[in-house]
């Protein structure tokens, strides 16, 4: 919570010193504070709009304090809030000093000024495909090209329309630190899609195994090719994957590591969804494969104090739970914890031996809970509630932590019914699979 | 939940970011009260119809995208009264970047008004006229 407070007012400081920079030290010439205001506002603006590369970056260290689903909402919100904050810069501007903003006919405007308009269709753009591109059907793959390809030409207009208007540039020095504010979040842009892929794409992996797990689950064994893999990361961390001859950038999907670390194999629990995940089953054995990982912060080592824990998972959500307890087992965790984990049926819960096995070697409880179960099932039914909840936890059950992982529906009764037992909110971690 | 949170966490963030804009544009007001307040002659209504080419001009051509006259344009670069501090000679090099003024101006600014040399001489003294006009 302190982490992530802090983290919070970083981020308040990377927009606002430049704006205060600008206007404490040498302060520029005053116009009035609707003129004042609308400049800090679009550089503030500006600053949010850089920013929003560096939320998407993959810098670890940033993201570990909230979580990657967190990270993505955050970057959602902030878009929103920066989106306004310029169509207010643009407004207030065009009601006080209709002027100043000049002719809007490219032919005839400074052209630091198209570029500024420019750049506002395109962050305009940005913003309202994104919200709206479940609703429009566009493909996740596709937008995301022309999401990453737009927002790069429109911060980079901003820039120079910031640079060419020069308000409140008024002294060499502030010039250069414009310059190299855009240049760290231009690094950002150049970090996720150069450096980032180039490193990746030097430790191929190999499809070690694959088989159906249950329904449409698939499992998935990678091997490194020529490097020592991955080996350290904390069991519930998630990694970027991509298949084929060469990492393509755009296609890549994240899933949830199954294996606990210290193995040289990655164990991946799929399920066929979409127009990816499909074709899991139709993968060549010597596909090349690509790791970009670990992220995350859905994990039991950030809890190191819990005196037990309970695990909730829907379905492929089992991947990082299965990772924890796998993890404990291995380390020889003996601290108690139940495992709910919910599927339509018998039929189409996956690692059922696995899990059984595990229940042996820790103090493990594992609680299967089927909403379409079949005739002869004697366990639960249904979906996760205080009453199950109650019928399988101990007595005492403070200084416990819950890791739930699921479909959205599912993590809103569980996390309603955990409270309801007295789990304080700090004690509750979730982890959601749909980032977009 | 968690989308809860960051609804909350960009709510805060941004309510911040406007604040603090807000604190940091009063500064710069109360920083420019504090200094010498200058003082904005109102123009003339008949001297701005008589110049009415060289201040549809002034608009046109951008030099109302850094400079202001009788509040109209920016107003951190206010020309009302240059014509008293300044001869017709200085007006014309600040005005289009041209002779001394290209070295006392700043260098960005030199290279944006250095377009000017396109203008017509018609056009340019349309607009000194106009400049003139602002005692
Ligand atoms: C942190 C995290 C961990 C995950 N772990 C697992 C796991 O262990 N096992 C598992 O089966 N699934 C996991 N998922 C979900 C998995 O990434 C998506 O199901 C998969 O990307 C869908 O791809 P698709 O092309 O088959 O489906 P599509 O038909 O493309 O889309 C189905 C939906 O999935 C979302 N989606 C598609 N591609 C991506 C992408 N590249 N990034 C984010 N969202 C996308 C879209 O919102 C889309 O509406 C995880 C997701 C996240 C965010
Ligand atoms: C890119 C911004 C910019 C543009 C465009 C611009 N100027 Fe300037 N101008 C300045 C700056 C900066 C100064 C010097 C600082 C100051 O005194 O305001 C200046 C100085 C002047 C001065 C001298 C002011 C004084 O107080 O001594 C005049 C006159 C002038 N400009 C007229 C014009 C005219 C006319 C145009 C259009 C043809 C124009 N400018 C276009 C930025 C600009």
């Amino acid at each position: 919570m302190i982490r992530a407070a802090l983290w919070l007012a970083l981020y308040l400081g990377l927009v606002l010193l430049p704006p205060a920079l600008l206007v404490l030290l040498e302060p520029p010439r005053s116009g009035g504070f609707a003129w004042d205001f609308a400049m800090i506002l679009g550089y503030s603006a500006l600053a949010m709009f850089g920013l929003q590369f560096v939320l998407t970056a993959r810098f670890k260290r940033a993201t570990a304090p909230f979580g990657i689903d967190l990270i993505y909402a955050l970057h959602r919100w902030l878009a929103i809030a920066a989106l306004l904050f310029v169509m207010v810069h643009v407004i207030l501007l065009a009601w006080r000093y209709p002027a100043a903003l000049g002719s809007a006919d490219p032919l005839r405007a400074p052209w630091h000024m198209s570029a500024g308009r420019l750049a506002l269709i395109l962050f305009a753009f940005i913003v309202l495909s994104s919200l709206l591109r479940k609703r429009l059907r566009w493909a996740y793959e596709s937008w995301r090209f022309w999401h990453g390809l737009a927002a790069t030409a429109a911060l980079l207009l901003a820039i120079v329309h910031a640079e060419g208007a020069g308000h409140f540039l008024n002294a060499a020095w502030k010039q250069w630190a414009w310059g190299a504010l855009a240049a760290f979040w231009i690094f950002a842009i150049i970090h996720v899609r150069l450096l980032r892929p180039w490193w990746v794409a030097r430790r191929p992996w190999r499809i070690a195994s694959r088989e159906r797990l249950a329904g449409r689950m698939w499992r998935l064994r990678l091997r490194p090719v020529g490097h020592e893999g991955l080996r350290r990361f904390e069991p519930g961390q998630f990694a970027w994957l991509s298949f084929g001859q060469h990492p393509i950038r755009l296609a890549e999907h994240p899933f949830s590591i199954a294996s606990a670390p210290g193995s040289e194999e990655l164990e991946f629990a799929i399920k066929e969804l979409g127009d990816f995940t499909s074709t899991i089953g139709e993968l060549s054995p010597d596909t090349h494969v690509y790791v970009d990982g670990p992220y995350g912060a859905f994990s039991l080592d950030r809890e190191p104090q819990a005196r037990g824990f309970v695990f909730i998972a829907g379905g492929a959500g089992i991947a990082p739970i299965l990772s924890m307890i796998r993890a404990m087992a291995a380390r020889g965790d003996l601290r108690p914890a139940v495992l709910f984990y919910g599927n339509r049926n018998l039929q189409r819960t996956a690692y059922r031996a696995e899990l059984a096995a595990l229940a042996e070697q820790c103090r493990l409880k594992v609680v299967l809970l089927l909403h379409e179960p079949e005739t002869d099932w004697e366990g639960e039914r249904g979906y996760i509630s205080e009453g199950i909840l109650r019928r399988h936890l101990p007595e005492k059950h403070d200084g416990w932590h819950a890791f739930l992982c699921g479909p959205k529906p599912m993590l809103a009764l569980a996390e309603k019914s955990l409270r309801r037992l007295g789990f304080p909110l700090a004690a509750i971690h979730s982890e959601i699979f749909d980032l977009a | 939940m968690r989308e809860r949170l960051a609804f909350l966490s960009a709510v805060i963030t941004s309510v911040l970011v406007l604040a603090m804009s807000g604190l940091l544009a009063v500064k710069l007001q109360s920083d420019a009260q504090a200094g010498a307040s200058s003082g904005a002659q109102n123009l003339d209504r008949e001297e701005e119809a008589r110049f009415a080419r060289g201040r549809a001009l002034f608009f046109s051509e951008g030099c109302a995208g850094c400079h202001s006259v009788g509040g109209e344009g920016n107003p951190r670069g206010p020309l009302d009264g240059v014509a008293a501090r300044r001869s017709r000679e200085q007006l014309r090099d600040f005005a289009f970047g041209t002779g001394t003024a290209a070295q006392e101006l700043p260098r960005r600014i030199a290279v944006a008004k250095s377009v000017y040399a396109e203008l017509s001489d018609a056009d340019r003294e349309a607009i000194l006229a106009f400049l003139e006009s602002l005692h």
